[in-house]
């Protein structure tokens, strides 16, 4: 079988494990399987007898990586700037945190909330102390990567700017600040699943997750704000809160060694950068994991009706936008499945909750001593609400993921069922999903900014609201390849959404760009207005004329 | 080991998932040798008795010994002696039937040329050549299953816990496992065999339990069951034991139903 190079790493950790009382050996075995079958993907159930191509082995996680390379240098920029030390890492250890639990919850929430594992390995003499174990290297491994390729630039600047010691402490840190991830998450989820059991418990994590996702975006931004407008340059004042941060404490250790701070709180601070992931670690094996799997079992457990109102509804707006009937069917059917599909939510929302906090989060940043109303009217030249193109770029994504579901063995359906021409699927399949999750979180943008900005803007909400649906036709043409609710979900599957990802925010930005140049004219914007409406017909009527055999199903 | 001592011992168990009560004191006693037929309804709790004596499930209440072990100590010595073919063809279908048995024989510390070159035989003798190196994923049901009772003998186990190992398996495939769940019983393997078709349990079983409502309501030979109950077929025994009996009334109502186009 395939070894891996990181199994060969973490093998000079094997003391580590055996001392705390797991079987390394077989725990090393489980980890190998599981990188194996991380780089295959169960495809599709009607290629079914077909060997599977095993030089498509091409990883998803890869350009994760990639992706946050790329990301780095924009984290990097950071360290770059004139601040000390101190902050710079404070900093950008804090952006780390906020991305790296948004990935934990999106991407591996499904390794860490599975429970058919534990069928298979545990009637096999594997003891629950292993199988934790692995499951939770397992996690950290992917951490760690994503944590490096992050920090990849800011590591490179800060040891040019700084010298080796830099670089061997970073790096260190870099490696802690995973640890912290992983406990701060599952001690979240192992205090939802005391509180509730079930099915309801499914829904609670879903919302939860995107709770937490919001949590962290927006008390980092917050705490950064405070840390950073106020004294850029000035000396360290200490905080008794600074001590929460664990960004601060990865942080302090620069501040005693680079900047010679004599400072004796961030002493104290530093002692916490060693001490706290390895506390937090200790306290997860020893009574998180063991309460949380106890408690996994209920996840298993089934019940709860899902009810039937609003159905008088549904079939009015059915009615209305979908002319033939499979395509309303279809059209209806998207709507249960993103309803009811839980690992579809957990990709989805937390982007959904970001697009409408985003452009709220660029008002905040941009206040330059104004009052919040004050900026809302005058700011950008006025044409603040043109941030809601952020919120397109970040709408348009949740069609990326309509191919996915857990049920995808379900997929045959489409070819049981006496259905001529596939492309109407599609077509109620991106109507559905626009309905059910982009048009109610814009009307809400959009009816935010109305009552701020008065009537004015409504041929701009009208402009974007026409672009929105071009990108997000082009969005899902361009990210599923596949019939919707096809294809199983596999770990880190964000990463075959970067290169349409890229392809949509370059988009969306020339739409915009055009609309920022012509907005004073409102003849002009009639003009762009009727433009994308003759271009989205057009659109629309060619984006779906597939036959079955163009189907990868 | 003499026939005489319980090789599974289950002592008042409860198990309770939230509020709802899924086993409501069970107590058996199994001797080494014996095919038990483990039957009931759906929801009568068979699945939940096999996956406490597994060590998947935990919390419940009672004493479960195994091999003179009692299971709840957290060791997992006793887990190296037996073999579970589960209900839902639950494996890593991403892997190849090599990479999986190659797995399997690390954790049971096999020696794994003379695993690979057994099982490769043993896949043979169920008519699966040349597939050891395809993904699982690109297996048939029935494949799948064969491999599944493969993967759970390969270690030579005491206790085997079969859950529905037939599904998918063709009826001459069948013949043959029926035929190596006697032998292995002759050899002195106890086989906990759990099963919805009656026929099957009613032949091959020494002895049979019946649970209704997280108890053991039936226990005993096939011979003993009709006798008590002066009936003809397990089917009819399990009908009576469960309180069933308007099949034909909800066999009519279902097909006036379809009708109604």
């Amino acid at each position: 079988m395939k070894d891996f190079a990181v199994l060969r790493i973490l093998d000079k950790f094997k003391v580590l494990y055996e001392k705390s009382g797991v079987n390394y050996k077989n725990m090393r075995m489980i980890l190998q399987i599981k990188l194996i079958m991380d780089g295959r993907r169960v495809s599709n159930v009607m290629k079914g007898g077909k060997k599977t191509d095993e030089s498509k082995e091409k990883n998803n996680y890869l350009g994760l990586l990639m992706f946050n390379a790329f990301m780095s240098i924009f984290i990097g920029l950071i360290m770059t700037s004139s601040m000390s030390s101190m902050k710079s890492v404070n900093i950008v250890i804090g952006i780390n945190l906020f991305m790296m639990i948004s990935l934990m919850i999106s991407d591996f929430s499904a390794v860490l909330l599975d429970v058919k594992e534990k069928n298979i390995l545990l009637p096999k003499p594997i003891d629950s102390k292993t199988f934790n174990a692995a499951k939770t290297t397992h996690i950290c491994l992917y951490l760690a990567g994503l944590s490096l390729s992050l920090n990849l630039i800011p590591l490179v600047i800060g040891t040019i700017n700084y010298g080796v010691l830099f670089f061997v402490i970073f790096l260190i840190e870099i490696i802690l600040a995973v640890l912290i991830v992983i406990t701060i998450t599952s001690l979240l989820y192992t205090l939802v699943l005391k509180f509730f059991d079930g099915e309801k418990l499914k829904d609670i994590i879903n919302y939860f997750q995107i709770l937490l996702a919001f949590v962290f975006a927006f008390g980092y931004q917050l705490v950064l704000r405070i840390s950073n407008a106020t004294n850029m340059n000035t000396e360290y004042v200490p905080k008794f809160w600074h001590a929460l941060l664990p960004s601060m404490w990865f942080a302090s250790i620069f501040g005693i060694i680079i900047d010679g701070s004599k400072e004796p709180f961030l002493r104290g601070l530093s002692v916490l950068a060693i001490v706290g992931p390895i506390l937090l670690i200790i306290i997860y094996i020893k009574s998180v994991v063991p309460y949380f799997e106890k408690n996994l079992q209920k996840l298993n457990e089934n019940g709860g009706t899902i009810s039937r109102k609003n159905e008088k509804r549904k079939e009015v707006i059915a009615r209305l936008v979908c002319k033939d009937k499979i395509e309303r069917s279809m059209f209806k059917f998207t709507q249960n499945m993103i309803s009811t599909e839980r690992n579809l939510k957990i990709k989805v929302y937390p982007t959904l909750a970001m697009a409408v906090f985003m452009p709220v989060l660029f008002i905040f940043m941009d206040t330059n001593g104004k009052s919040f109303m004050e900026n809302v009217q005058t700011g950008f030249g006025g044409k603040i609400h043109l941030l809601i193109y952020i919120s397109i770029v970040l709408l348009c994504f949740c069609t990326g993921f309509i191919s996915n579901s857990d049920s995808y063995k379900g997929a045959y359906i489409y070819k049981v069922l006496p259905i001529k021409n596939p492309g109407v699927l599609l077509k109620g399949a991106v109507k559905g999903t626009i309905f059910k999750l982009i048009i109610p979180l814009y009307i809400l943008e959009g009816g935010v900014f109305l009552i701020f900005k008065g009537t004015s803007i409504i041929p701009d909400l009208i402009v974007m609201f026409l672009v929105l649906l071009i990108v997000t036709l082009m969005y899902f043409n361009i990210s599923n390849k596949a019939m919707p609710f096809s294809v199983k979900f596999a770990t880190a599957d964000s990463g075959k959404l970067v290169g349409p990802s890229l392809i949509a925010i370059v988009v969306v930005g020339v739409f915009a760009g055009i609309h920022i140049a012509i907005r004073n004219n409102i003849l002009f914007v009639a003009v762009y207005g009727m433009v994308l409406l003759i271009a989205n017909v057009i659109i629309w009527r060619v984006s779906f004329k597939v036959e079955w055999k163009d189907i990868k199903i | 080991m003499e026939n005489l001592e319980s090789i599974i011992s289950i002592k008042n168990l409860h198990m309770s998932y939230g509020s709802t009560n899924v086993l409501n004191g069970i107590n058996l006693e199994i001797p080494r040798g014996q095919i038990i037929g483990y039957i009931g309804t759906n929801g009568a709790g068979k699945s939940t008795t096999i996956k406490i004596m597994l060590g998947i499930l935990e919390g419940y209440e009672g004493k479960v010994e195994i091999l003179g072990q009692d299971i709840s100590n957290g060791s997992i010595e006793y887990k190296k002696k037996i073999g579970y073919v589960p209900e839902l063809a639950d494996i890593y279908e991403n892997l190849t039937a090599y990479e999986y048995i190659t797995f399997l024989g690390e954790i049971y510390e096999l020696e794994q040329e003379k695993l690979i070159e057994r099982v490769e035989k043993l896949m043979g003798l169920f008519g699966m050549e040349g597939v050891i190196n395809s993904r699982i994923s690109s297996y048939s049901k029935g494949m799948k299953q064969k491999l599944l009772i493969i993967c759970s003998l390969i270690h030579n186990p005491d206790i085997l816990f079969f859950d529905e190992p037939l599904s998918g398996l063709d009826a001459n495939s069948v013949m043959v496992f029926k035929e190596v769940m006697r032998s292995l019983a002759t050899k002195g393997k106890t086989i906990f065999y759990s099963s919805h078709i009656m026929d099957v349990v009613e032949k091959v079983s020494d002895r049979i339990l019946l649970l209704n409502d997280g108890q053991v309501v039936a226990d005993g030979s096939f011979e003993e069951l009709s006798n008590n109950d002066k009936k003809g077929s397990l089917e009819e025994i399990f009908n009576q034991l469960t309180g069933f009996n308007e099949h034909a009334e909800i066999a009519k109502e279902f097909v006036s139903l379809v009708e109604e186009v």
